[in-house]
């Protein structure tokens, strides 16, 4: 009794957004979801048929058959219940419509690409003809529309997936896959990686943010901005520690010189709740802490961990860092 | 009638196994079965301490009890060793141990073989398992996907140790599974048709069938990847015309068939021993042995039914949808046929009949997961999951873990003389059943929440935290089960109440003396029905008195009828070897072998190819010649049989078949890789500059056709009793032979280096592929023209120069497929 | 090959090997028809072509079984069975074709 009310604080404590497909929120999910109740029932009557012969056969030693009704038991449960309902449920599945997407569908398109052991996502610039919008491990889609994602990845195969709005599709080297998801309502959700990919696949989380259409375009135009100048001596000191520090020649905060492309794009990371692909909340005390023991933290992950810093200069590292809303 | 004084003190002479540590050279089937068995409950008790290191990590979030790096290597041992040196060994042993008692056999065909098949299981089991010990087991999950276990994101020895270790056991498996087919279709006891076979030989055959299709892709995959691995040859890296969905095929066109490998042999085990304890013959008999080939088959269709994810075209998808959903019927056949067999006789509920049980209720719910998962839509939302997870784990567990245990209780006492204790087999049944349910049921929901497979933690709050701790509370419970059942067994073993005859009342072979003796039958019965112990009085005393087949060694041979396929009609006599160390020491050399390519020390591996060879052409040259040999043996009072030895029908002739088929499947893996590349890989079709058609690669096919005719005349001259012609036609076929290998070596050079393109890489393994089976069948006749030089064969004895020449004309064939695959398809890539 | 390994032959490895043979054949000629864009002519050629296949392989599986069933005994019946499974199977395997959108 004493685990109880652990157990209690610790779904309270929560993190960020649904996964379970047991919530959808999309239409495919919806759909699916449908399919297994589905499935459901049809398990419920072939139990209650194997329990039946199971009570007969090991419960009623008294009640014996004869060889011909057994003989229909056994064909009906074994042939002509199957012949009927596999077709059937087999049709069903056809006919709600797969996460897949095709190439030449014009939906609205987002790019994602997975890395170990964090996401990437590319939007069509707001302005048309500018260069695509990065950002990484939240995902931001508008309400109501269909979005086409193209999957890709940058080294090992990963899976995309988003238990509240569909199925998932891998993202395989030397392939580009899509699926294409819609979200009904707004609110935030969970994503993750599927296929296991490596030390720190458990630890490879996005958010993903269901956003009314006005509020969508909103963030897109914010997103769409370089970086904000840093405010304050501790965030310009931070910058420049940035800089000698060597962080831009992986991350790349736009407008500010940094244009490393194999590493979260930290333009706007301050605007983001969580850092380490869904594991830290984003507050003064977890970025430090993750600058300074990234691979106690996340023992694996493709960054090291910068324990040569002074206290004093991951705050500032962490001001500067604040700074970019 | 009564049989000599001494004759029964000959027989056991004869089949004696030597004492001490020498019975490591013993061959017979049933200390060859009970060391598979031990030996896979040895590597199962690691492999479940290991779920049990899982289980303690997923008991509560954030769990700080494995790192990632010791998890991952965790759970993909934990895989590993259960799918391949647990599930199918453990009834590769079952079979080993029972087939030749249930077909009324004095032991396997060939028991080296036999001997070998379990020595290389042991090694690689070993070799695998050493990983673990020195901290760099595998770690890429137990279906190792590239690219995250190639060379770039894997660089240590780990991934080496998988692919090493389980080659080599699937190499014991295949060489298994051909003793098996031999076994059952040529050593039944006289009278014991197809009709009348136990039903466990029907689903050993079924199962030896698929192994020996379905193995063989995973074994090419494997040498590929080692390949890619050693040497960077590309098969499945994408930027060199590779394909990592390349493996993903290769590893289930095994990975499926190998669930239904485990189930089918397990379902057999309950076909034979709940008609037992129902005392009723099992119902619809001929439903069970159609729906045992029908799963046999239909498991080879549904491979991709994995693969769901991957992108591969919806089309394809439907399909495997399709076959998948199919399988529900023959195994909705046999489930409910066992449970009839059950619900119409007048059983009596001992452990074995409660393992029965538990196999339907938890197999029937895996089952019911299955169709679910095979379902496109679904199977998107639950790949990957906990689901997935409780659905694998209730077929498995369900289908082969429950069956094999209630198959221990039922058989201890024909393996033990002792007769092992209900109380704690029932304590031990609702142990293991209700732990394994609270284990696994909750774990559905875990899934469709959206927890992942194979991760070393996970956050709190996302409602995974009850589901996880019943889950591995539920894996202590089944745990302290398992423990209890199998220490009551042991227990049994040494202080159990000793048994009588067939203390169960059973109907099949293996109960006519129980513990039976070591040649197994005093004299080997004729058959009459399924249920011989039941339908035929006085088989027992006829039995043990000698009346039948062969109760007489004959001056210490180990003597034992071989039968045809279908009737089942006496043919000849099979007069089996009795103890050598050949299996031992070569499986050791090959061990030796594979440890010097795991460490990448070539010249060891070289050195361990070249003993190799040695050591199987010295367990290959018979040690009496055939003019010693006698050319008839009396097999019953007034019946005279032939010598199987060199006859033509012998069951080593079936066996060469049955081999072929096996290497045709792996080949056929090799010509699926290409074509599948040429259709779906980036960067192909390659770019082909200029083809050319190298002159020595046109020239060879001459000798190569003269070969093949030199082999056959060969053995046209042995028809006609021409020894001096056969022994000059092997030699021109040994001398054409070496001019096509010459000039295909020399073409060779001439390819592509293997590691620019998957297609140089690919047009290299098959070229190496023909030679080395031209090499052997080249052995194969080299060996038969010494044998001939020292007066071997005879017009209707000259088995090894028949098979010589199948083998040499098979080798040939390859290279109509070879030939245009290495020379002519660059025409096809010139742009 | 003897007498009765023949009739074992047909009656039970006959008909999961037509079947084997089906699935092979439709597979590479769905894929190859989507390779080559066989499916974007205005006759349904792939669907046309699988369900005709279907039709002659279940036809041929049947034929097999009727001369399989006529045996008395063990072959009869088991043979019988399988070959029945098999026609069943055949028939499943061609659906998805007609079912599902090809070539997506």
């Amino acid at each position: 009794m004493r685990l109880l009310p652990l157990l209690v604080l610790l779904l309270v404590a929560g993190c960020g957004g649904d996964q379970s497909s047991l919530d959808p929120t999309g239409p495919n999910a919806r759909d699916t979801l449908w399919l297994f109740k589905l499935t459901l029932w049809v398990s419920v009557i072939v139990c209650a048929m194997v329990a039946l012969a199971v009570v007969q056969a090991w419960l009623l030693p008294r009640f014996r058959l004869g060889a011909r009704p057994t003989l229909w038991m056994v064909a009906g449960g074994g042939v002509v219940l199957p012949a009927i309902v596999l077709p059937l449920l087999l049709v069903a599945s056809l006919r709600i419509p797969w996460p897949f997407a095709e190439e030449r569908e014009g939906a609205f398109t987002i790019d994602v690409v997975a890395w170990q052991f964090w996401w990437e996502f590319r939007y069509p610039n707001p302005v048309p003809g500018g260069p695509p919008v990065v950002t990484a491990n939240e995902l931001h889609i508008p309400v109501g529309v269909p979005v086409r994602f193209r999957l890709l990845t940058e080294d090992v195969i990963h899976s995309f997936w988003i238990p509240t709005l569909g199925g998932k599709v891998d993202m395989i080297p030397g392939r580009t896959n899509y699926a294409l998801l819609r979200a009904d309502a707004p609110g935030e959700f969970r994503g993750a990686c599927f296929e296991f990919c490596g030390l720190q696949h458990a630890n490879m989380a996005f958010t993903v943010r269901a956003l009314p259409q006005a509020e969508w375009q909103d963030w897109m135009w914010r997103e769409a901005r370089p970086a904000a100048e840093p405010e304050g001596d501790e965030a310009r000191k931070g910058r420049e520690i940035f800089t000698a520090a060597g962080c831009g020649s992986c991350h790349a905060v736009r407008g500010h010189g940094a244009e490393g492309a194999t590493a979260p794009d930290l333009t706007h990371l301050a605007s983001r709740r969580t850092i380490g692909a869904g594991i830290l909340p984003n507050t003064r005390s977890s970025l430090t802490g993750w600058i300074a023991a990234t691979q106690q933290i996340k023992p694996g992950a493709n960054m090291p961990s910068y324990n040569g810093l002074t206290g004093p200069q991951l705050h500032a590292l962490a001001a500067y860092l604040e700074g970019l809303r | 009638m009564t049989r000599p004084a001494g004759e029964e003190a000959e027989l056991t002479q004869a089949w004696a196994s030597p004492p001490g540590w020498r019975a490591l050279s013993a061959v017979n089937h049933r200390p060859m079965g009970a060391r598979f068995v031990v030996t896979a409950f040895f590597f199962f008790t690691i492999a479940g301490l290991l779920a049990l290191l899982i289980r303690t990590q997923l008991a509560v979030p954030n769990n700080t009890v494995l790192g990632p790096e010791a998890y991952n290597q965790v759970f993909t041992m934990h895989g590993t060793m259960m799918l391949f040196l647990f599930a199918v060994p453990v009834l590769q042993g079952a079979a080993t141990y029972l087939l030749p008692l249930m077909l009324g056999a004095r032991d396997l065909p060939f028991p080296r073989l036999g001997a070998f098949s379990f020595w290389c299981y042991l090694f690689g089991g070993l070799i695998l398992l050493s990983s673990l010990v020195i901290g760099a087991a595998p770690d890429a999950g137990w279906f190792i996907y590239p690219p995250l276990s190639g060379k770039a994101f894997s660089p240590g020895i780990n991934v080496d140790f998988w692919l090493i270790g389980v080659t080599f056991a699937e190499i014991a498996g295949v060489a298994g599974a051909i003793e098996l087919t031999v076994s059952i279709l040529r050593s039944r006891a006289p009278g014991m048709s197809l009709s009348r076979m136990p039903l466990f030989a029907w689903y050993m055959l079924a199962t030896a069938g698929m192994i020996l299709i379905g193995f063989p892709p995973l074994i090419l995959g494997s040498i590929l990847f080692e390949l890619e691995r050693a040497f960077d040859w590309p098969f499945f890296d994408t930027s060199r015309g590779g394909d990592p969905v390349l493996w993903q095929h290769l590893f289930w066109l095994f990975g499926h068939p190998e669930v239904y490998i485990i189930l089918l042999p397990a379902v057999g085990l309950l076909a034979t021993f709940v008609p037992v304890h129902a005392r009723q013959p099992a119902f619809l008999h001929n439903w069970l042995v159609a729906s045992a080939i029908g799963t046999g088959f239909l498991s080879m269709g549904l491979w991709a039914h994995h693969m769901y994810a991957v992108g591969i075209p919806q089309m394809s998808l439907a399909f495997f949808s399709a076959a998948s959903s199919l399988v529900a019927i023959p195994s909705g056949i046999q489930v409910f046929a066992l449970i009839a067999t059950v619900g119409m006789g007048r059983p009596v509920f001992r452990t074995p009949l409660l393992f029965a049980l538990g196999f339907v209720v938890i197999f029937v719910l895996g089952g019911l997961t299955g169709v679910m998962v095979s379902l496109v839509p679904f199977d998107l939302v639950a790949h990957d999951t906990q689901f997935v997870v409780a659905h694998l784990h209730y077929v498995l567990i369900g289908g082969s873990v429950f069956p094999v245990l209630g198959a221990l209780h039922h058989w201890w006492p024909a393996a033990t003389g002792r007769m092992p204790s209900e109380t704690t087999g029932k304590i031990g049944f609702w142990l293991l059943f209700v732990g394994f349910n609270i284990n696994f049921m909750p774990l559905h929901h875990t899934g469709l929440a959206g927890m992942p497979r194979r991760v070393y933690t996970y956050p709190a709050g996302l409602g995974w935290e009850w589901s996880n701790l019943m889950a591995s509370a539920g894996s202590l419970m089944f745990a302290l089960g398992l423990l209890i059942f199998l220490g009551g067994l042991a227990h049994a073993a040494f202080r159990g109440r000793r048994t009588q005859d067939d203390p169960w009342g059973a109907g099949t072979l293996e109960w006519i003396a129980t513990p039976p003796p070591v040649y197994n039958f005093r004299a080997v019965p004729v058959i009459e029905s399924r249920y011989p112990l039941w339908d035929q009085a006085g088989l027992r005393g006829a039995v043990l008195n000698g009346v039948g087949f062969m109760p007489d060694p004959q001056g210490g041979r180990r003597l034992a009828p071989a039968t045809t396929e279908v009737e089942a009609v006496p043919e000849m006599a099979l007069d089996l070897p009795g103890p050598t160390w050949s299996p031992l020491v070569t499986a050791a050399i090959f061990a030796g072998l594979f440890l010097g390519i795991l460490v990448q020390a070539y010249a060891v591996a070289v050195a361990g190819a070249v003993a190799a060879f040695v050591a199987v052409v010295v367990w290959m040259w018979p040690s009496e010649r055939d003019h010693d040999l006698p050319r008839e043996v009396e097999a019953a009072p007034g019946l005279m049989l032939p010598l199987a030895r060199g006859h033509h029908r012998s069951p080593a002739w079936t066996a060469l078949w049955v081999t072929l088929a096996a290497d045709a499947a792996l080949y056929a893996s090799l010509a699926f890789a290409f074509f599948y590349l040429w259709g779906f890989a980036a960067q192909w079709p390659p770019a082909v500059v200029r083809a050319t058609l190298s002159w020595p690669a046109v020239t060879a096919l001459l000798p190569l056709v003269a070969s093949v005719a030199a082999a056959w005349l060969a053995e046209r001259a042995i028809r006609r009793d021409d020894r001096a012609g056969l022994v000059r036609w092997l030699a021109v076929a040994l001398g054409t032979g070496v001019v096509f290998l010459l000039l295909q070596g020399w073409a060779a050079m001439a390819l592509g280096p293997p590691s620019r393109h998957a297609r140089d890489a690919l047009a290299h393994v098959t070229w190496i592929f023909q030679a080395f089976h031209l090499l052997v069948a080249m052995t194969m006749a080299g060996m038969a023209l010494a044998r001939a030089r020292l007066g071997d064969f005879a017009p209707d004895r000259h088995l090894a120069v028949r098979i010589a020449t199948r083998f040499w004309t098979y080798a040939a064939l390859l290279w109509v497929v070879g030939f245009p695959l290495v020379h002519l398809a660059p025409f096809l890539f010139v742009r | 090959m003897t007498e009765p390994s023949a009739s074992a032959f047909r009656a039970l490895l006959l008909p999961p090997l037509l079947w084997a043979g089906h699935f092979l054949a439709v597979y590479v000629f769905v894929s190859l028809a989507c390779l080559w864009g066989w499916h974007r002519m205005e006759v349904p050629v792939v669907q046309v072509v699988v369900a005709g296949l279907t039709v002659a392989v279940v036809a041929a599986v049947l034929l097999a079984t009727r001369v399989t069933a006529r045996m008395p005994g063990f072959l009869g019946r088991t043979g019988g069975g399988v070959g029945l499974l098999f026609a069943g199977a055949t028939l499943v395997v061609g659906l998805p074709p007609l079912l599902a959108p090809v070539c997506r």
